[in-house]
């Protein structure tokens, strides 16, 4: 099965490169969910999320030539497309405004109402995360949601540079066998 | 370090998922190309990855395919032209830009006009402003100097009423009454008149209470009754030294005066006390 999914992967990449509109059709149609998601794990936004969503996808479009299939899976390198935009809205100073204008029980309400935003935190590695211990968990948080690097978690975290490092390992080693 | 203990040590994660340093990424995919396990092991966390977010996928807004799948399809337009060069976004983002600057140059434009009128406005105000004090500092300068000259006439005139409220005052100065009563030739038995007369000096000053005004070319004169005949004492405004009086009249005479009285023009008279 894994040889297959790799042969078809590697035909759809290869109609990707060469800007094929039927291919991209069916990346949307297979991914746009699964990126979705992801995406909304970092900004919690629905709309934001699909201004994003729209983003990456026309990133992929023009960055396709730049995927090294040898470098992993083209979900892999989508997903990072999108996480890399959705924390650089998360950092970008209009959104932290908006964040700070927002009084706190009307977000409570948009929350509760959640027409049409998923409960981010049954979903995805969020999910997967509650399995964590609570210091690893984070720390994963900060790495992978917010963006930080780890010396920047080590200053917020006021833990030892080391420490961080160590713990994001044992967070992610664990994450995988969950994963399985 | 096995690499059993290299796939476990978490470097395969924090590749995947995007949180390696560029020194690791680096390191990783040295490993991979070199070491199959790795490879494999990479590969399997991937799978699994995308697999889990399948089965969690949510689904954006319908309306979103459209508008994504359009927007690639405009992408498409540039990589078909005829240099086959794809052409650069950059340009289609410049001209809204253009377009924002030249508004912003208009309204900074608008923003000057508007300043330099208000600015033409209140220079015209605060000129009519000045124009108006100024005149009216120029009129204040002439009163007041009318109001100096005044000043100075009226000092000049205080300090001739003051002198002569000093002689008034002055013990030594017997005042007699002179009256129209009992003088039959008097045009107006009311009349009166008063002499001031300085017994140390022997200056002689004439009031005129109450006298007709004499008719034309007719002037009053006074006389002092010395030794029971009429002297000269001067035609009225008119005033000199006096030692010596039992009494003092006036006539009316011709303009210029006359030696003797013309007793029947008596019009006042009064005896020295």
């Amino acid at each position: 099965m894994g040889n297959n999914s790799t042969h078809t992967e590697m035909e759809l990449v290869s109609l990707l490169k060469s800007r094929d509109s039927n291919a991209f059709t069916y990346l949307y149609d297979h991914y746009s969910g699964a990126l979705y998601s992801g995406i909304l794990q970092i900004v919690e936004d629905a709309e934001l999320g699909s201004d994003i969503l729209q983003e990456v996808f026309i990133n992929i479009w023009r960055k396709i030539d730049t995927y090294e299939p040898s470098r992993g899976r083209l979900y892999t390198w989508m997903l990072n497309i999108a996480r890399n935009a959705s924390i650089d809205v998360l950092r970008s100073k209009s959104f932290q405004n908006s964040k700070k204008n927002q009084s706190i029980p009307d977000n409570v309400d948009m929350l509760k109402a959640g027409s049409s935003l998923p409960d981010t935190d049954r979903i995805g590695i969020r999910k997967l995360l509650e399995q964590l211990k609570t210091d690893h968990r984070v720390l994963i948080e900060l790495a992978y949601f917010k963006g930080y690097t780890q010396e920047e978690i080590a200053e917020i975290e006021g833990i030892p540079l080391g420490t961080v490092k160590t713990r994001i390992r044992a967070a992610l080693t664990q994450l995988r066998t969950i994963i399985k | 370090m096995t690499t059993q203990e290299y796939i476990s040590s978490g470097i395969i994660e924090s590749y995947v998922l995007g949180l390696a340093t560029e020194e690791e990424r680096t390191a990783f995919e040295k490993m991979c190309d070199e070491n199959e396990e790795v490879r494999l092991a990479r590969d399997a966390f991937e799978l699994s990855l995308e697999q889990k977010a399948l089965q969690n996928a949510v689904s954006p807004p319908p309306n979103l395919r459209k508008q994504v799948l359009d927007k690639l399809e405009n992408e498409k337009q540039p990589t078909r032209n005829i240099s086959g060069k794809v052409q650069p976004k950059a340009p289609v983002k410049t001209l809204p830009t253009a377009v924002s600057g030249t508004k912003r140059t208009s309204y900074l434009a608008a923003a000057s006009v508007t300043l330099l009128l208000v600015s033409v406005a209140l220079n015209y105000y605060y000129f009519r402003q000045y124009k108006t004090y100024s005149d009216k500092y120029d009129a204040l300068l002439v009163q007041n100097a009318e109001i100096v000259k005044n000043d100075a006439s009226k000092q000049v005139r205080l300090d001739e009423y003051a002198t002569a409220m000093q002689h008034l005052k002055d013990p030594g100065m017997a005042i007699i009454k002179m009256a129209a009563k009992g003088v039959a030739s008097s045009p107006d038995p009311n009349s009166m008149a008063t002499i001031y007369w300085d017994t140390r000096t022997k200056d002689v000053f004439l009031l005129l209470n109450n006298m007709p005004q004499p008719s034309t070319g007719k002037q009053y004169q006074l006389w002092a009754i010395v030794d029971g005949l009429p002297v000269d004492a001067g035609m009225v405004d008119m005033s000199a030294g006096l030692p010596v009086a039992e009494a003092f009249a006036v006539t009316l005479e011709d303009s210029g005066g006359s030696v003797n009285p013309h007793m029947d023009q008596l019009c006042v008279i009064g005896k020295v006390s």
